[in-house]
């Protein structure tokens, strides 16, 4: 059985998303909490972060989802970002790579 | 119900960040219980994340190659399809982005993977000569 599924079993009825955040950082218990992000999809603390990863989770979709409502302006383009690659996933990749 | 794979000779795959590699023969695996598994032909190399779609993509790779889903490698994602939202005005697929920000964020991140292909499919359909960049 996944760690997952032992939390979903503990977890009461999901909160919304305003709800989720609100508690967190009005410093509620994270134990049980499950946070209704839409389309099925379930948060809990459940993260290497634990409490502060499922907060850093909602305020993040939180952010998304209002600049998705927004229109974008036409036109616009963004200079590249330097992709930032995790020493971990440099080492998976290079041995992903044909050899040559 | 198990995942069957079948592979081709060489072929690739990575199962719980192990890089997997098939002998010199067709081969038939069963995955029986869950797991984080990303054959060949889904896997980006940082030097092939060249438009937004593609970066956001990469994002979430990395955040399933290594199984986290907080910290970090969660900021990165959301860095990635932040700059993705700047330049796409289509609103369906800033509908998709934000269900991708979802799955993201519920720690589903094979179906964030999955609709972020989506886009790069439209990507590569709707703009096949767009510059990198």
């Amino acid at each position: 059985m996944s760690v997952r599924r032992l939390v979903s079993e503990d977890c009461a009825e999901p909160v919304t998303l305003a709800d989720g955040i609100q508690r967190l950082e009005r410093g509620g218990p994270c134990q049980g909490l499950q946070v209704d992000l839409g389309n099925g999809n379930l948060a809990c603390a459940d993260g290497r972060f634990g409490r502060a990863g499922l907060l850093q989770r909602l305020i993040g979709h939180r952010l998304i989802l209002a600049f998705a409502a927004d229109p974008a302006p036409e036109g616009v383009t963004l200079p590249p970002r330097p992709i930032d690659v995790s020493e971990e996933t440099r080492e998976i990749l290079d041995l992903v790579r044909p050899i040559s | 119900m198990p995942l069957k794979l079948t592979l081709k000779p060489g072929e690739t795959f990575i199962l719980n960040g192990a890089v997997v590699r098939n002998g010199d023969r067709r081969g038939v695996l069963l995955l029986e219980n869950q797991a984080r598994i990303l054959r060949e032909k889904d896997i980006m190399q940082p030097e092939e994340a060249t438009t937004p779609v593609r970066r956001a993509y990469f994002a979430i790779m990395q955040m399933y190659l290594t199984g986290e889903s907080d910290g970090p490698p969660y900021d990165r994602t959301m860095r990635a399809l932040s700059d993705l939202l700047a330049v796409v005005p289509a609103i369906d697929a800033r509908d998709l982005i934000a269900e991708i920000s979802g799955h993201v964020s519920a720690g589903q991140l094979y179906k964030g993977l999955s609709k972020c292909r989506k886009l790069i499919q439209f990507e590569d359909e709707a703009l096949p000569d767009r510059e990198a960049g």
